[in-house]
């Protein structure tokens, strides 16, 4: 009885600790908020079910893979192109700055899939090459390769927008 | 194009937080909403049999003047007296004292015979 509290209270921490990442993951995955938040929630409900987040050994990068192949069947079963929603918010305006949100947002977009993921999961995710080839199942060099393309992408775009050396 | 390397690039990034996710609507875990009804109900058990054991303990007894004349008035011992006397006895010493030293009778009723006196009489060859 006490272990499968202490496995809730863990997953619980987990939600609030990685709940942010996970959903802007999910987020750039489908372009819509509602169906993250879904993905997001369905994942934790059958943790707390399964009470296995302790058998991970990496519950980190666990979750972000659970909610990736969430993400995933969900859009087999509805077998429809993804489309950005402008309206969703993907951040928390920083300095109530809405255009530097919008720009991000659609920058991140922008790029293809794999580059999009890769870049949530190292930047927000905090993730390491390494978790990200396990999550992603690809080699750590191609992940820090994507990486590195989506970098240079998402800088001359948001650069070409605005002026980013006054915010270094 | 604006001169940021790559590490300062991140932390221009790292500005921008992702929306925190609505709450994760779970039910209370039923162990601990149910553990105060668990402790009432053992409170409760436990305090119905204290009572069940003290009423038990001072229920009425029958009246042992009632018995005595019942037991004195039987001549001979059987196995329904000698209960009533382990029964009834204010200890289990007198009650066997009272069963050791039962007045045997001296005779059988007319008519009667005792099976010790009758197999007594018997002559059997081993």
């Amino acid at each position: 009885m006490q272990a499968a509290s202490k496995d809730a209270t863990e997953i619980e921490l987990s939600y609030r600790r990685y709940g942010s990442p996970l959903l802007l993951f999910a987020t750039a995955l489908t372009g819509d908020r509602s169906r993250a938040q879904d993905a997001v929630h369905q994942v934790f409900l059958k943790l707390l079910e399964s009470r296995s987040l302790s058998d991970a050994l990496d519950a980190k990068a666990y979750l972000f893979t659970c909610v990736r192949n969430a993400v995933l069947n969900d859009r087999k079963v509805r077998q429809r192109d993804v489309t950005l929603d402008p309206e969703c918010a993907w951040f928390e305006r920083p300095h109530r700055d809405f255009a530097a949100e919008l720009n991000l947002r659609r920058a991140l977009w922008e790029l293809p899939e794999d580059q999009r993921e890769v870049t949530i999961l190292h930047v927000w995710g905090e993730l390491t090459f390494t978790q990200i080839a396990e999550v992603l199942n690809i080699s750590a060099n191609t992940a820090a390769s994507r990486y590195r393309y989506a970098l240079a992408k998402l800088r001359e775009a948001l650069c070409a927008k605005e002026d980013c050396r006054a915010h270094s | 194009m604006p001169i940021l390397d790559d590490e300062q690039f991140e932390r221009y990034l790292k500005e921008f937080r992702p929306v925190a996710p609505e709450s994760l609507q779970i039910k209370k875990q039923p162990s601990r909403a149910r553990r105060p009804f668990v402790w009432m109900a053992w409170t409760t058990a436990c305090a119905a049999s204290f009572f069940l054991a003290f009423l038990l303990w001072h229920r009425p007894k029958p009246p042992q003047a009632a018995i005595a004349p019942q037991l004195a008035g039987s001549p001979s011992l059987t196995i329904g007296r000698a209960n009533a006397l382990l029964v009834y006895a204010p200890s289990l010493k007198e009650a066997f004292d009272e069963l050791s030293f039962q007045p045997q009778p001296a005779s059988q009723p007319e008519g009667k015979k005792s099976a010790l006196a009758a197999l007594s009489k018997e002559n059997f060859k081993l």
